[in-house]
């Protein structure tokens, strides 16, 4: 599988960076041929959005597995959303960190805040507002369902 | 006339300055341009009434159109829109309401809807109007509700604008299309050095401008020399009064309790309308 890892350096000895969003450089290793390669990470100096624009560039490159240290609110959701498997607390070197994958010592994000927060799916609040939601994407609860149903007849009339 | 009290350090006298000038003048509107906390309102129209919603315009994207292509992900200069395998998801609080998405999608999937990022308020209290903008708890931008409230303000008539602390953007889109600044600064490190900022940020926007010292006590100096050597004119100086402070806590603007400071604002006044400075 295709396991993305934020880090600085090169091959399976770069070390794992604590931070998602901006982290210099993700490392990319398909844990089947154990090829890697080295994508620097072009969000690191946007002035916002940086973690979805990290994650968006995981998306495009085909990652499956991401190992990461910290991954904050924006990030997780857009990764969580395109069923990328998300680990955290991850250190060492990115040897390291396979091995740890490889031996089930790691723990994704969402068992994480499952287990400290019962009813949070996410690792931090993300509250409930009454534009429906948190109004992003479509499908995200009942009020949500129906808001988009109700946009796309009015958007369909337009058409 | 647009005339903006400013300041660059928060808390150096800004409301208390904007409220006693309009106050002073027969017919001013008081704008209260510190949308994340407008406290103009405390002393003159209280709670006020509802002017308006404030709205921003949003991506949506028409699932039934999209391809899924990534163009408007591409293009989004604040990374509000992520483009997943299956589908799309907009970050509502990155998204300015730009519209490029909607431009460069080539399926015309994307279409903008209003969403309600805070709204107006207007009252009035003695001889002043005034009208202000708050921001929803939550919401990270300002600058959308300030340009509201002075559209809604329109150009006409005498309007003084208090403007938040600092010198970011909510300052410069409450500076714009000003008339003149009034600089309300303390003698302290803190208020000389964020007073400089703000003196920068005039001069780039071309704004003149004049300084009222408040809470003035004995400093070494210091501040007025910084004003001497950037030619700054002083406009006012109000001494640190704990008469003063005492109203103020009480919510009452001093100008209505202490005549002598009522003709000091009311001259100030009326030389800012006759444009007699700078």
């Amino acid at each position: 599988m295709k396991v993305a890892i934020p880090s600085r350096g090169d091959g399976l000895s770069a070390s794992v960076e604590r931070q998602f969003g901006r982290c210099s450089s993700f490392l990319f290793v398909d844990t089947e041929t154990m090829k890697w390669k080295v994508v620097p990470n072009k969000a690191s100096d946007q002035p916002g959005g940086a973690g979805i624009a990290a994650a968006q560039q995981l998306i495009d490159e085909g990652a499956e597995v991401v190992l990461a240290g910290e991954v904050g609110l924006n990030a997780y959701d857009v990764l969580s959303n395109a069923k990328i498997r998300v680990y955290g607390e991850v250190t060492g070197t990115v040897e390291d960190a396979l091995e740890m994958l490889e031996s089930g010592d790691l723990e994704t994000l969402e068992t994480r805040a499952l287990e400290s927060k019962p009813e949070a799916k996410v690792p931090v609040h993300q509250g409930t507002r009454r534009d429906g939601g948190r109004g992003r994407g479509r499908g995200r609860g009942r009020r949500g369902r129906r808001a988009r149903s109700r946009l796309q007849a009015e958007n369909r009339q337009e058409v | 006339m647009r005339v903006v009290v400013a300041s660059g350090k928060g808390g150096t006298g800004k409301t208390t300055v904007a409220v006693n000038l309009a106050l002073s003048g027969a017919g001013a509107l008081l704008l209260d341009c510190d949308v994340e906390e407008p406290d103009g309102h405390l002393f003159v129209g209280g709670e006020g009434e509802l002017v308006e919603d404030v709205t921003l315009p949003v991506a949506r994207v028409d699932k039934y159109a999209c391809t899924l292509c990534g163009e408007c992900a591409r293009a989004c200069q604040y990374n509000a829109i992520a483009v997943l395998p299956e589908h799309v998801m907009v970050f509502d609080q990155l998204c300015h309401g730009c519209g490029v998405c909607s431009i460069v999608c080539p399926e015309d999937a994307i279409f903008e809807e209003p969403r309600r990022i805070g709204e107006l308020r207007r009252g009035n209290g003695g001889s002043v109007d005034m009208m202000w903008g708050v921001l929803d708890v939550g919401e990270p931008m300002a600058t959308p509700v300030i340009r509201r409230l002075k559209e809604v303000a329109g150009d006409n008539g005498f309007q003084i604008l208090a403007a938040p602390p600092g010198t970011a953007c909510p300052v410069v889109e409450t500076l714009r299309g000003a008339d003149y600044c009034v600089l309300v600064t303390e003698p302290t490190p803190f208020g000389r050095y964020d007073l400089s900022l703000a003196v920068d940020l005039l001069e780039e926007l071309q704004v003149p401008c004049g300084i009222i010292v408040n809470r003035d006590r004995d400093d070494g100096g210091a501040l007025d020399s910084y004003l001497r050597q950037q030619g700054l004119e002083v406009l006012m100086r109000i001494p640190d009064s704990l008469e003063i402070a005492r109203l103020y806590a009480k919510g009452i603007p001093f100008t209505e309790e202490m005549p002598r400071w009522r003709h000091e604002f009311r001259q100030l006044f009326e030389n800012l309308s006759k444009g007699s400075l700078s």
